[in-house]
């Protein structure tokens, strides 16, 4: 009699306890404030492309949270408008920026000072083409742009070296470059305000696909830079050296995403198009660019890089690769994975 | 099936009660409350876009009017008229006047709906732009290449353009564009303003905190890009497509209504109205994520499912003590119920609820009172009958046993009765049958009912004797063996002797007789066919010719003596009968015991069969086969011996012929060096030879019996074709197998093998050759390492060639440049310094000409020689008499002042390279020129003749010849008989020959006497075109 009576009692303690357990899961949701927040907020320079898919997939599979951060994002023109973000007034302590305006900030003594490229994100190869021209129905070679008036997105960047080489290589000396913003330029070459303009993804499919104009050529991806580093993830100086778990912990997070997104490229795809606000076509149809698996940079290709930059005048000499990043924290992000 | 408590049932059933219905209810509420919310929410986006629309246009208007207004001004028309027709090159003209500059300060001040204004050409350039800070970012002075310029070109009506990059700000934007007409209407100038864009966005709203707006509107262009957004100003600044989004659509084909629908830009589900813009071809669109919208009916489910949840819990504790007091008295109740199941019915149910179950209890308690007054009186009741129950089983058992032994007793007594094989019956004093056995039916033909009350002696074909007979009894008591004769109803008489007595009851008094009769024909039959047996065999034996069948007794004293015995030993019946059967035997046979053992197993075993010499009368010896057989009488006690015998010369002389076949035939075998086995159809070896145990390393004893296939490498594949195959083909030939000897070796072997039958065509087996092929298998391995070094010897010597005709012809080549130098300069000095030389210096620059051109010959032939192994084989038909007359023809016109004469006979066609055997026939033909020069008259000679698959073509002549010993080096490079002061020459003419023909595939040699003259032999293969390397 006592042993039922007992059991009975259990029983609904058990239940009692599974109840308020449910009752308080239940509530936490409708209770955000409670969460305990990420101890660290990330000021990260965003703009909107591609190249930002890591960022997005951290955010969405929420890497960024699990590693103890969370970010704080403004939106900047360029790659080169995020560094001087970064060195002029502190605004940013982490973004995705193009290894161009790497470079010739490098060359103006801002590494590793004020910024500090930490890891490479992203390559181009013929399979993964990063940049191409968009032009105007008019124009059916490279020849037909002497002349023209070109858009890129920044007068220094990524988009207008590799465009600037391959115009002298097609013996094009005079055009006319104009700075517009990119989701601007498939617009801009429909209306006839310009007759090119060296686009990124998801731009360029965007354009394609509304009939804006038509691709002439790819310039990353394809002659002259058929292979190249083309962004890498760059911390604001100061921030680098007093935060370096930040940095790791940002670090790790990077890798956990770019492997995620190697294993669910579909998903990721998904992801960039939501994003980005993009129709389901473009999403589909859009070029991606190779992701660093471990984030380590290409010496090789960021030397090549060099002289052809150099030629054109955007690099007054080629800068050591050994000057241009520190993957020490790095490799103790990779040690820690082995 | 599950089995719960009822403790525990009964909360959860209480709880999932509850639980459903609340569910039920909710689930219904919601469905209600969320159309409510859907259509309300609808409602108000239908209203919102309409106000949002109506303010768009409204806005639209505003700024149209400003610049129509503006536009009307006369001093606007002044100043455009002015502009059209001044003839100053306008373009990149961007400042104006003052009137202008004023009206665009004003306008960008007063309305703030534009970003910019402009005054432009007719022809499309700016004239004025405000504000001027513009400058630095527009790309286009000149505005004509725009869309709406050229609408308004077109239509010379006010236009609104679509979305587009502005070419002034390079930011999108909106253009309203207002033609301005002169006084003469003529179109003067065009007055334009880009929308703010940022501006439209914030109609409908205060402020800009746009990502915080719950629900909001939006317009997009004809293309369905974004052209204001009131929650996100990114999707103006980016353009975005809004082309896919279900209501912009619907709206853009003139559409307006409200749905529910997924946005695929946002990735949300949205409840959205929409409208197209009147007066543009844009669309306005006004909506709410679902989220949103539902949002109350939303916090309502948490709420409620909750606090479902909290009074499931709270209902389920407070139901505990409802249930326990519930189930406490139902658990006494089981308990109690389980003891009186158990059988204890003096326990009590003690519960007092006042309710059912305490009645229950009640009832259960009465029942078990009851229960136990009737167990009580059962059981008494029930050892009562257990007593008489044992009394009575006591009494059946042995009434039972009893009735069984009767019973028992009675059948056996009646089926020993009926068993008799003899008729048996009662009579009773009167004579009348009482009783009779089935074999009494049996020899009467008279069923048992016929029989049974009549009279005894009605059976028997002496009825008055039959009578006498059981008078006797009755007088006697018994009569024995007293013979009579049974009549059958189908006339059958069987002879019987009757054996009778009477039978009597306790009292002694005779009750009647009991007769049993025995049949005694068969008996009387028996005897007869015995004498009739007897008489036959006796017959028998007396008239076997070739076979003696002799009868003696244990003493071996003869009895019997037929004719074979007669015809076989010579004594006549008379002559032999009583004497000792050891007079037929040979006496040695009898000395050694062998008769002895013979006569003695025949006697223990009943026969014994062996091979003896017996003797004749006349003392002569026959083998004969000899069986003795013991003979018994009646009771099986020996009485003497039947000694059958015959002569077996003829088996003997054929066993001994088989015998010298098989042992030559088995000697062959032994003799094999190939191993031979034979083998049954299961594939068990019967027989192998030497040879076999040799390669086996096995005894024969250990081969046969076992499987053939055990003694190979692989055997499978032995068992398959070594016997299965044969089996079914009848042979196999050639198959090649190992053997493995017992110590590892291995020995290879090709394995034959063919059925055999006997004389009756039966299978026997399979015989079996193998012919070790080890020797054959090391002789191909060292030809074919031969031929593999022949092969290194032969590239190492082709090689070698190559090389030295490559090195060679450098040599050669590399030589004739400073040979033609030292014969050049040579010339050179005695053509220019001919005066200046002395005889002595001229000769000696002569010797020097001449040597440099003979090396210069040395050197040509040379290259020949050494081209000859590089050049390729042209080959073709070849009229080889043609070609040696033509080559006779040539050398006689080189030497006119000699005495030739050919003898070319008609030559067997061949086939070859046309200018090699040219060559041949040079060389050969000039030789024999040079070699003749002793001769006044040269005769030489050439022929040919077919022999085998060659042509063999010869060149003889009659001139100096040569000792054959040195035959060998006639072909040899440098190689010369003669020194070369007899007879010119570099050595290399006949080395050529040989080079060429040989390249042919043909042969070449000489003969030859020293001043007899020589003959060159050379042939070509028939019919080839040559085996040129």
């Amino acid at each position: 009699m006592r042993g039922i009576r007992l059991s009975i009692n259990l029983l609904a303690v058990i239940v009692l306890s599974v109840l308020l357990m449910a009752l308080a899961s239940s509530l936490l949701p409708t209770c955000t404030p409670q969460k305990p927040a990420p101890q660290l907020t990330l000021r990260i320079g965003f703009f909107p492309v591609q190249d930002f898919l890591p960022y997005f997939v951290m955010q969405e599979q929420g890497f960024g949270k699990k590693n103890g951060f969370q970010f704080e994002e403004t939106s900047y023109a360029g790659g080169a408008a995020i560094i001087e973000a970064m060195v002029t007034n502190s605004l940013v302590d982490v973004g995705i920026v193009g290894t161009v305006p790497v470079l010739t900030a490098a060359e103006r003594g801002l590494i590793p000072i004020k910024m500090v490229p930490v890891a490479a994100n992203a390559f181009a190869d013929p399979d993964h083409p990063h940049i191409g021209v968009l032009v105007a129905p008019s124009i059916n070679n490279w020849k037909d742009l002497k002349g023209q008036l070109i858009a890129v997105n920044a007068i220094n960047s990524i988009m207008s070296a590799p465009l600037r080489i391959r115009l002298k290589r097609e013996g094009v000396d005079k055009y006319e470059l104009i700075e517009i913003g990119f989701p601007n330029m498939g617009l801009a070459v429909a209306g006839g305000n310009i007759a090119a303009a060296t686009m990124t993804e998801p731009y360029l499919t965007q354009s394609l696909l509304r009939g804006d104009g038509k691709l002439l050529g790819w310039i990353v991806g394809g002659p002259p830079f058929e292979r190249m580093e083309t962004t890498m993830v760059v911390f604001r100086g100061d921030f680098y050296r007093s935060n370096p778990q930040a940095v790791k912990a940002f670090l790790r997070a990077h890798l956990q995403a770019v492997q995620w997104m190697s294993q669910k490229p579909e998903e990721a795809r998904s992801i960039l198009a939501k994003r980005l606000n993009l129709n389901k076509e473009t999403g589909w149809n859009m070029k991606l660019v190779r992701w660093s698996l471990d984030g380590r940079s290409d010496p090789v290709l960021l030397e090549n890089m060099q002289p052809v930059l150099v030629d054109v005048g955007m690099l007054k000499a080629p800068i050591p690769v050994s000057k241009l990043y520190d993957e020490t924290l790095l490799e103790e992000v990779l040690r820690e994975k082995r | 099936m599950l089995r719960i408590r009822l403790s525990i049932k009964l909360p959860i059933l209480i709880v999932l009660a509850v639980v459903i219905t609340a569910l039920a209810a909710n689930l219904l509420a919601i469905f209600i409350g969320r159309n409510i919310m859907r259509t309300r929410a609808l409602e108000t986006n239908i209203n919102s876009v309409q106000a949002y629309s109506s303010a768009i246009s409204l806005y639209l208007d505003n700024a149209r009017s400003v610049l129509e207004t503006t536009a009307n001004l006369p001093e606007m028309k002044h100043l455009a008229s002015a502009l059209s027709v001044s003839p100053k090159p306008l373009r990149l003209m961007i400042h104006g006047s003052r009137s202008e500059c004023k009206t665009a300060e004003l306008i960008l001040e007063h309305s703030k709906v534009f970003e910019y204004v402009m005054l432009l050409r007719p022809d499309g350039g700016i004239y004025h732009l405000d504000p001027a800070g513009l400058k630095t970012k527009f790309s286009h002075h000149d505005q004509a290449f725009t869309a709406w310029y050229k609408e308004l070109m077109k239509t010379s009506q006010t236009v609104v353009s679509n979305l587009h990059i502005s070419p002034i700000t390079q930011q999108p934007t909106v253009v309203i564009a207002v033609p301005i007409f002169s006084a003469k209407g003529k179109l003067v100038g065009i007055w334009a303003g880009g929308l703010k864009l940022e501006e439209l966005s914030k109609i409908g709203h205060r402020g800009l905190e746009s990502e915080k707006l719950l629900h909001y509107g939006y317009v997009t262009d004809s293309r369905g890009l974004i052209i204001t957004h009131q929650a996100k100003l990114r999707y103006v600044e980016r353009q975005t497509d809004f082309s896919s989004v279900p209501p912009v659509r619907a709206a853009l084909t003139g559409q307006q209504g409200a749905s529910q629908f997924v946005n695929p830009i946002e990735r949300e589900e949205e409840l959205g109205a929409y409208v197209p813009l009147p007066g543009a071809k844009w669309a306005v669109v006004y909506e709410m994520p679902t989220r949103i919208a539902f949002e109350p009916i939303n916090s309502l489910i948490r709420n409620i499912a909750l606090t479902s949840i909290f009074l499931a819990a709270l209902l389920c504790l407070m139901s505990m003590p409802v249930v326990r007091k519930i189930t406490r008295p139902l658990k006494q109740l089981m308990a109690g119920s389980e003891r009186i199941g158990a059988g204890d019915l003096i326990q009590r149910i003690d519960v007092k609820t006042g309710d059912e179950i305490e009645r229950l209890a009640d009832q259960f308690n009465r029942m078990a009172v009851a229960l136990s007054e009737k167990e009580t009186q059962l059981r008494q009741h029930t050892e009562r009958l257990e007593d008489t129950n044992k009394e009575l089983e006591k009494e059946i058992t042995e009434r039972k046993r009893m009735m069984e032994e009767l019973r028992t007793a009675s059948i056996y007594a009646r089926s020993l009765i009926e068993a008799s094989l003899d008729p048996l019956v009662t009579i009773s004093p009167e004579g009348k049958i009482t009783d009779v056995n089935e074999a009494t039916i049996k020899v009467t033909g008279v069923p048992r009912e016929g029989l049974t009350g009549t009279d005894f002696s009605n059976y028997f074909t002496e009825p008055e004797k039959a009578r006498e007979g059981y008078r006797q009894v009755f007088e006697k008591g018994v009569v024995i063996d007293y013979p009579l004769t049974i009549r059958h109803r189908n006339g059958n008489l069987v002879e019987v002797l009757y054996n009778a007595s009477v039978y009597k009851d306790i009292r002694d008094n005779v009750l009647g007789v009991f007769a049993a009769a025995r049949d005694v024909t068969e008996s009387k039959r028996v005897v007869l066919d015995l004498v009739e047996t007897k008489n036959y065999l006796y017959n028998i034996l007396q008239s076997s010719t070739k076979y003696s069948v002799i009868g003696m007794d244990l003493n071996h004293c003869i009895l019997s003596w037929n004719e074979g015995a007669m015809r076989n030993y010579g004594y006549t019946e008379e002559e032999i009968i009583g004497k000792d059967a050891k007079i037929i035997y040979a006496p040695e046979d009898i000395e050694s015991g062998a008769v002895e053992r013979f006569i003695t197993t025949a006697y223990e075993k009943g026969v014994a069969e062996s091979e003896f010499q017996r003797v004749r009368k006349d003392g002569t010896r026959f083998p004969a086969s000899v069986v003795i057989t013991r003979r018994n009488d009646a009771s099986g006690r020996p009485i003497g011996y039947l000694l059958m015998s015959s002569d077996i010369r003829d088996k003997k002389e054929a066993e001994e012929r088989l015998r010298y076949a098989s042992q030559y035939a088995r000697s062959l075998i032994e003799a094999s060096l190939d191993p031979l086995v034979t083998i049954n159809p299961d594939g068990k070896i019967t027989d192998v030879n030497e040879a076999t145990i040799k390669v086996t390393g096995i005894a024969r004893e250990e081969l046969i019996g076992t499987d053939l296939s055990n003694y190979f490498t692989e055997p499978d594949k032995a068992r398959v074709v070594g016997y299965r195959e044969v089996l079914e083909k009848g042979f196999v030939i050639n198959y090649p197998l190992t053997i493995r000897h017992i110590l590892g070796t291995t020995t290879d072997v090709l394995y034959n093998a063919a059925i055999y039958r006997n004389e009756a065509g039966e299978l026997q087996g399979v015989f079996a050759a193998a012919r070790d092929i080890t020797e054959l298998k090391h002789a191909e391995e060292e030809i074919k390492k031969l031929n593999e070094e022949l092969k290194r010897y032969i590239i190492q010597l082709e090689s070698a060639n190559k090389e030295l005709e490559a090195f060679s012809y450098s040599v050669s080549h590399d030589l004739r440049a400073p040979l033609r130098a030292i014969d050049g300069f040579s010339r050179i000095i005695l053509e220019d310094y001919l005066d200046k030389l002395d005889d002595e210096g001229k000769r000696v620059l002569s010797v020097i000409r001449n040597n440099t051109q003979k090396m210069g010959q040395l050197i040509d032939d040379l290259l020949l020689f050494s081209r000859l192994g590089r050049q390729e084989l042209r080959a073709s038909g070849i009229d080889m008499g043609k070609l040696a007359r033509a080559v006779s023809e040539e050398l006689k016109l080189a030497v006119p002042e000699r005495k030739l004469k050919f003898n070319i006979n008609t030559l067997i066609p061949a086939q070859g390279d046309q200018a090699m055997i040219r060559q041949v026939f040079v060389n050969l033909l000039s030789n024999a020129v040079k070699f003749t020069r002793p001769k006044e008259r040269a005769v030489i000679e050439v022929d040919g003749r077919s022999e085998g698959n060659e042509n063999v073509y010869t060149v003889k002549d009659n001139g100096v010849g040569f000792d054959m010993q040195y035959v060998d080096k006639l072909f040899g490079v440098f190689q010369r008989l003669h020194s070369s002061e007899e007879f010119e020459g570099t050595g290399v003419g006949l080395a050529i020959v040989q080079r060429i023909i040989h390249r042919h595939g043909g042969r070449v040699w000489a003969e030859g006497k020293v001043g007899e003259g020589a003959t060159f032999y050379f042939t070509l293969p028939r019919g080839t075109k040559g085996g040129g390397r």
